[in-house]
């Protein structure tokens, strides 16, 4: 339920044209044409945040639409990353929430169910055969109910609004990124030598087509799917306050966090690539040679690029380090998006509510001994991780590693990381660690295709190829559905069998799902091939970059 | 249970209580207020008196809640304000550890998530 103002209209076409212009002449500065197309017309959100008409009135009717199937998009997710954790209880309640949100929705039939994701970011997503993802720590950190039914009711309002129409513009967008490598090799290029790394980051994000394109389109889905969450929880009878607002606010403070730790990260980046490139410049000038031209004009212009880019940014009224951050998003501002649902609840005081929040049902789900078992054993491993030569590491990733979570990958994964660090800890010295990893595969609900590459690469490295192979046989025999593991899958063939039986694979792949057939493709490339792809992307690289200076 | 053991779980039982209570004003709500509205009491039908934004001293530590208000310090003064008119600052229990950049994602078939991936752009 979004809807935009009419004077709010004028000025996100004109901050349109301003997007559409700085692609363009990105495009052109990395010598890119290719612009992907088929991105579905959903209402265009600008900068994404628009006006919340009315809080509680009545939800526009689904689309109709096939659903995918959604256990072997389980299975796929649980190829992804560490794979998923199994905790039945927690899932349970849940699940118990999921089904009154879409019976709010007036749709409780649809499929799908809230499966939890095993990563220590803050993270959730929906896919479009109904299935909700959400992080660990999500589920540790949010204070009410409230919270959490904002959080699921925000990620099911992009499967009730259909928005997974946006998989074919991102699929489209990575196509268009893979035919314009040579973007990518220009980014690269200018990296190694005077490592332009705003000039890198704008190139990469935007000019290779993906970052505008669904950019802009994702921005639209996160506000519509703030106003749909919103809708919902109160129509449930949470609140505002300790639901959407909590739920932005937490997503505020976390990004908040990251902000300034990659700030810091670049400026320590920007420092050193200065200090090189003016060090290598002097160093050719005084060995006798003439100076490197093009390091010489790197090290001099670095300064003044950016200020060229700055001075850009201005004239279109945008401040180039804000700029950086923003555009690169695929989310509003969150601060856009926590006052347009301000506004609306200002404007609509029936849905004011000075209740306390709903703590009990969560706080039961969370200290349920199962679950309470399982969180702080994940909780252990996430810091034995952190700190594997710590020797307290030790003592928290074996406790980590019994039950509930002893098949776990997490936890299998932190002891096997910080054996791998302190060899000689264990009263018992285990020969190989890698063996620790195993016990994940006999576990059907707790498999995770990562573990499965991990030990079988392990044992590759060692030289036991034959049992490397039973490994990663065995790993895609049951996650053979899952188009995830099929790129990691096809380049082991590569390097145990022969590029021949890859590409054979890699055909297989593209036919069984055309998704992720590029992907599949990349992955069959011998080490010749990918080397031969590199010389002739870095050569025109050489070759704009060489434009590119004489055009200054 | 050793008490290395203890030690480990009573840890991270206190994080998380203390990730609860760090809690702070940082911002009105909509950021375009220019004023507070001040409670005596956690209660609406009560008049409020006004300050200016800038002049609160943001941030403020939340001393308590009750409903839809927090309690905070103002001046030396214990007033309330409505939860709905402010924005906090809330911790979580996530970070962008040694897993998250093990587990770089590639891309999939679902939407964006309700955050940007910070860990995987920083990493």
């Amino acid at each position: 339920m979004t809807a935009t103002n009419p004077a709010g209209n004028g000025r996100l076409r004109v901050r349109r044209s301003r997007l559409l212009c700085m692609t363009i002449w990105l495009g052109l500065l990395a010598g890119c044409a290719a612009v992907p197309g088929g991105v579905p017309g959903l209402p265009y959100g600008g900068s994404g945040a628009g006006t919340v008409a009315n809080p509680v009135g009545p939800l526009a009717p689904p689309q109709a639409r096939s659903w995918p199937d959604s256990g072997q998009d389980v299975l796929n997710q649980r190829a992804r990353g560490f794979g998923l954790v199994h905790a039945p209880d927690l899932q349970r309640y849940l699940n118990g929430l999921y089904a009154r949100i879409k019976a709010q929705a007036g749709v409780p039939g649809w499929p799908g169910g809230v499966q939890i994701v095993a990563n220590e970011s803050l993270d959730a997503y929906a896919t479009g055969a109904g299935n909700l993802y959400v992080s660990l720590p999500w589920l540790t950190s949010v204070e009410s109910e409230d919270e959490l039914v904002a959080l699921l009711s925000h990620e099911f309002g992009h499967v009730y609004l259909h928005y997974h129409q946006l998989e074919g513009a991102v699929q489209g967008a990575d196509m268009a990124a893979g035919t314009v490598g040579v973007g990518v090799m220009l980014v690269k290029k200018t990296g190694q030598i005077a490592g332009w790394n705003q000039l890198d980051s704008l190139v990469a994000a935007y000019a290779l087509g993906k970052g505008l394109v669904t950019t802009v389109y994702s921005r639209t889905q996160e506000s519509a799917a703030d106003a749909f969450g919103l809708n919902i929880s109160l129509k449930m009878g949470y609140s505002y306050e300790h639901g959407l607002k909590a739920f932005l606010e937490r997503i505020a403070s976390w990004e908040d966090t990251n902000r300034e730790r990659e700030a810091r990260r670049q400026e320590q980046l920007m420092a050193a690539i200065r200090a090189d490139a003016v060090a290598r410049a002097q160093k050719s000038a005084g060995g006798g040679r003439a100076p490197d031209a093009l390091q010489l004009r790197v090290a001099q212009t670095t300064g003044e690029v950016q200020g060229a880019l700055d001075a850009t940014m201005k004239s279109w009224g945008m401040k180039f380090e804000q700029t950086m951050g923003k555009l690169r998003s695929d989310h509003p501002d969150i601060t856009d998006r926590s006052d347009a649902l301000a506004h609306a609840i200002a404007a609509f005081p029936a849905a004011h509510s000075d209740a306390d929040p709903i703590v009990a049902p969560l706080l039961a789900a969370r200290n349920a001994p199962r679950t309470a078992a399982m969180l702080s054993h994940y909780e252990l491993a996430f810091r034995a991780l952190a700190a594997p030569a710590d020797p307290a590491s030790l003592v928290a990733a074996q406790r980590a590693t019994t039950a509930p979570t002893a098949a776990h990958a997490v936890p299998l994964f932190a002891l096997y990381t910080v054996l791998g660090q302190q060899p000689g800890a264990m009263k018992r010295r285990v020969a190989d660690p890698g063996k620790l990893l195993e016990a994940n595969f006999v576990s059907e609900q707790d498999r995770a295709w990562k573990l499965y590459t991990i030990r079988g690469m392990g044992l590759k490295t060692s030289g036991s190829t034959p049992a490397a192979k039973n490994v990663i046989e065995s790993g895609l025999a049951y996650f053979a559905k899952a188009e995830d593991a099929w790129p990691d899958a096809i380049r082991f063939y590569g390097e145990t069998q022969g590029w021949d039986e890859a590409k054979r694979r890699a055909a297989e792949c593209g036919k069984e799902f055309p998704r992720a057939s590029a992907r599949c493709t990349a992955a069959a490339a011998s080490p010749a091939e990918l080397a031969e792809a590199d010389r002739k992307a870095e050569a025109k690289a050489e070759n704009l970059m060489q434009r590119v200076f004489k055009k200054k | 249970m050793n008490i290395v053991k203890l030690t480990l779980l009573a840890s991270i039982a206190l994080t998380s209580v203390a990730a609860m209570a760090q809690q702070t004003i940082v911002a009105a709500s909509p950021a375009s207020s220019v004023s507070f509205e001040l409670y005596p009491t956690p209660d609406a039908s009560q008049s409020p008196r006004e300050i200016k934004v800038s002049e609160a001293g943001l941030p403020l530590p939340v001393l308590a809640r009750q409903g839809g208000f927090l309690k905070v310090d103002i001046g030396g003064q214990p007033v309330w304000i409505r939860s709905a008119k402010v924005r906090v600052s809330r911790t979580s229990t996530a970070n962008c550890g040694a897993l998250a950049s093990h587990a770089a994602l590639k891309p999939t078939a679902s939407t964006p998530g309700a955050a940007d991936v910070a860990c995987t752009k920083a990493n």
